[in-house]
């Protein structure tokens, strides 16, 4: 039984950075806005540097950014799986667009080659947990192997699910992944129906004006870990996992403002919390239609003095990933206060929320990781700093 | 309270079934019971493309009733959907009853099948064709769209033991006061990919599923749902529902081995079973029926013998084993929830269902697996077991329920 449970690394691997601090660099020199210049896909990703050339040719992409990921997060945390504790670790990645293009390629193959044209050497890949496999073979974690393709909040299920585990002892820590890739049918999928802007400078998280979102893609890895295990290794401690909501807005239509305030009200008394005590905000907004009503929530729920950090202006949608990084970057925030500028965040809508953004360079009291999808998913996750 | 001080007794309230050999719990039961065979050569698979045709496919079956506009239901949601019809109605629980409750469904492709034929009969226009998000959470997100459930609506794949992680996930939201109620189990359809796979892996049979028959070759693949109902034991026996059994132990591990061939020596199988037992707070000898994995395949048989005989140590041998997957097919992503079911009606009734299309003995699978006929006995425990590509292990424990 662990009574809490900690986040004690990260990493990550995107557009803007390879590691937590050349992301920050990069956010802090500014060059987050032009992060989503050209698209938010990594197209410059090299797995080789991570991974070395051997046995990585029947990898996907989604999995070789998942790996690189995992293992600058281990490093993070200064884990080494040693086999006398690899049944303590496990693995679970939040990923709904992992093996798109695995999937794609092989019914393109179906139709052309008939069956046998399918390379039996990656048909792990025809599930998305094919991807997650590769974790827990190649880092021999073997508490357990979980993927949750829940859809776009999927990376706060994972997280909740990975506590809940660690809270009962059936594992000491977890290797939580978002990961995903956007290959190009997705996106044109996704163009299709309307829910794309033209070019970055027409997606605008939180304005009316948004002509809706960017796809990309990426990886980041968190580590959770049970207190005792943390403390008993002098780990370094990010943040503690507070408590999860998880709803689903089963009505048809857009999810209206009050339904995404009632959720998060939820959460925040079953945390026998306050809106007053959160003063940091992780924000969903992609520039979709969403994001006003998500504003008008926070508008509705809080006060003022609260920030909004929004990690999909610079990376993104990217489902899994974007919904993982957003709790790296809170328990981030909580733990230290470099980060200068909230440099998107310049474009929310005058006058509808008070928000500065110099005002990451200080101290957090609890931060507040939210999320919803246009597929009705609204889930939310407190953070809190450790305190000793 | 349990090992690990989890003071919520997990009470299963609702069952609904839908299989190759039938749906509804009568029509299910009747079947296993009987050893009727689901599977045949489905025309899914185009002769000409497919060697290997035998499939366990849903016949029959009124997809007209699930039809709803604004709301995009494949094969494997409509398949999901009437199971938790039936699950509801048993549970006395009418639609917008339960509003909290959550959803939670493994599956391993859901509704893939609808792109897969959009792209067959389309090709590369398929961008005219229309478009819903990623089709493997639809089954979890249909079924809450249609019975209301506002609670968390999540999905789990790990590949064929989808549905028993999706159990364990659906327990801790509730231990955990996520959810005070859970839609959980597994829904999976044909697939042209999926079969295309098996195929090219060399893991199907090309004639018979038989599992721990010595001349097993492979599994056969097939199709379904089973969904249960679970919630807190107090909150089930304070509204006056009728407790179908308990879930009181899971175990699960990992082999971190291999992407698709099971770690040959079973440590991982054995600790997820002890770690079963372990929370259950049961020895091996408590257990009377084990549901096996059995999927026919040479090395997954045997290896689950051998965990299960470590393990059960001299219980081994009096233990009744079956697999219903002779009966069904492997309905891969879904496998557990079928499972399951059975083991449920397998301890209402006092019977254990037969392992059907056993002819040879092997001497690497020794042990009692209630071949060619249903067995009456008394079952008070029952370990289920669910394995899966990537070496994802589970045990369940399900009991009788006692005051």
């Amino acid at each position: 039984m662990n009574s809490k449970v900690v986040i004690t690394g990260m990493g990550i691997v995107s557009r803007l950075g390879e590691n937590f601090p050349e992301v920050i660099a990069n956010l802090n020199e500014d060059r987050g806005n032009q992060s989503l210049s050209g698209g938010a896909v990594y197209e410059d990703f090299d797995h080789v540097k991570h991974l070395g050339k051997k046995n990585t040719r029947n990898l996907n992409r989604c999995t070789k950014m998942m790996l690189a990921a995992g293992k600058l997060a281990l490093e993070d945390a200064g884990i080494a799986i040693h086999p006398e504790y690899e049944e303590d670790i496990g693995v679970i990645l939040a990923s709904n667009y992992g093996v798109d293009a695995n999937l794609r390629e092989m019914e393109r193959i179906l139709c052309a080659d008939g069956v046998v044209g399918i390379n039996p050497g990656t048909s792990y890949y025809a599930s998305i947990n094919g991807v997650t496999s590769q974790m827990s073979v190649r880092m021999k974690a073997k508490a357990f192997n979980i993927t949750m393709p829940s859809g776009w909040s999927s990376g706060i299920d994972a997280v909740s699910f990975a506590k809940n585990l660690i809270t009962t002892g059936s594992a000491g820590a977890v290797m939580v992944c978002g990961a995903e890739e956007a290959p190009k049918e997705l996106i044109d999928d996704f163009n299709r129906q309307g829910l794309l802007a033209e070019d970055s400078a027409a997606s605008r998280p939180f304005r009316s004006e948004s002509q809706g979102m960017i796809l990309g893609d990426g990886a980041a890895v968190i580590i959770l870990e049970g207190l005792e295990r943390a403390l008993s290794r002098n780990a370094n401690i990010f943040a503690e996992v507070g408590e999860c909501g998880l709803t689903y807005y089963h009505e048809p239509g857009a999810m209206p403002a009050k339904y995404i305030k009632e959720a998060l009200e939820k959460l925040i008394k079953r945390s026998g919390a306050n809106p007053k005590d959160i003063d940091l905000i992780m924000s969903s907004a992609n520039g979709s239609v969403l994001d006003i009503a998500e504003l008008r929530a926070y508008s509705e729920l809080f006060n003022g003095d609260v920030s909004v950090f929004n990690v999909k202006s610079f990376f993104g949608e990217c489902f899994g990933f974007t919904s993982i990084l957003q709790v790296a970057f809170g328990a981030y925030l909580l733990r230290r206060n470099d980060i200068k500028r909230g440099a998107s965040l310049t474009s929310i809508e005058s006058g509808s929320f008070d928000l500065y953004e110099e005002r990451f360079d200080r101290p957090f009291s609890n931060a507040l990781i939210n999320s919803v999808g246009l597929d009705g998913n609204a889930c939310a996750l407190l953070l809190k700093p450790f305190k000793s | 309270m349990d090992r690990n001080g989890n003071d919520k007794r997990m009470a299963i309230v609702g069952m609904g079934v839908v299989s190759p050999i039938g749906s509804g719990l009568n029509e299910y039961w009747s079947h296993l019971l009987n050893g009727t065979y689901g599977i045949g050569i489905t025309d899914f698979f185009d002769e000409r493309m497919y060697s290997q045709r035998l499939y366990g496919e849903i016949k029959d079956f009124d997809f007209d009733s699930f039809k709803k506009e604004g709301v995009n239901i494949g094969r494997a949601s409509a398949f999901g959907l009437e199971a938790a019809r039936q699950a509801f109605e048993q549970a006395g629980l009418p639609v917008d009853s339960s509003q909290d409750a959550g959803v939670c469904v493994g599956t391993i492709l859901a509704d893939n099948i609808t792109g897969e034929e959009i792209f067959i009969n389309h090709g590369e226009d398929r961008l005219k064709a229309p478009f819903s998000f990623s089709p493997v959470p639809l089954a979890s997100q249909n079924i809450a769209k249609w019975f209301h459930l506002s609670g968390p609506n999540s999905t789990i794949c790990t590949a064929c033991s989808s549905s028993a992680y999706a159990l364990a996930n659906s327990c801790e939201m509730i231990r955990n006061g996520i959810a005070p109620m859970m839609v959980t189990g597994g829904v999976e359809s044909v697939s042209y990919i999926g079969q295309a796979n098996f195929m090219q892996l060399h893991a199907l049979d090309s004639e018979i599923i038989r599992p721990f028959d010595k001349d097993r070759r492979g599994t056969l693949l097939g199709e379904g749902s089973g969904i249960i109902i679970i919630e807190p034991l107090d909150r089930a026996l304070a509204r006056g529902a009728t407790i179908l059994a308990e879930v009181t132990g899971i175990g699960l591990s990992c082999d971190g081995y291999h992407e698709s061939a099971p770690d040959p020596s079973g440590r991982q199988t054995m600790r997820a079973m002890r770690h079963a037992l372990s929370e259950a707070s049961l020895s091996p000898k408590d257990i009377d029926c084990v549901c096996a994995h059995g999927t026919g395949t040479i090395y997954n048989d045997s290896i689950e013998t051998k965990a299960i005989k470590e393990v059960f140590k001299d219980h081994a041998q009096k233990v009744s084993i079956t697999a219903i997957k002779s009966m069904i097919g492997h309905s891969v992503g879904a496998a557990f929830s079928m499972q399951i079911v059975a083991s449920v009606l397998m301890m209402r009734n006092s019977t254990v269902v037969p392992t059907i299309n056993y002819q040879t003995p092997d001497t690497e699978c020794d042990l009692d697996y209630t071949v060619n006929a249903a067995r009456k006995k008394e079952i008070r425990n029952v370990m289920i077991n669910s394995y899966a590509f990537g070496g994802n292990n589970a045990s369940v424990i399900i009991s009788q329920y006692a005051d």
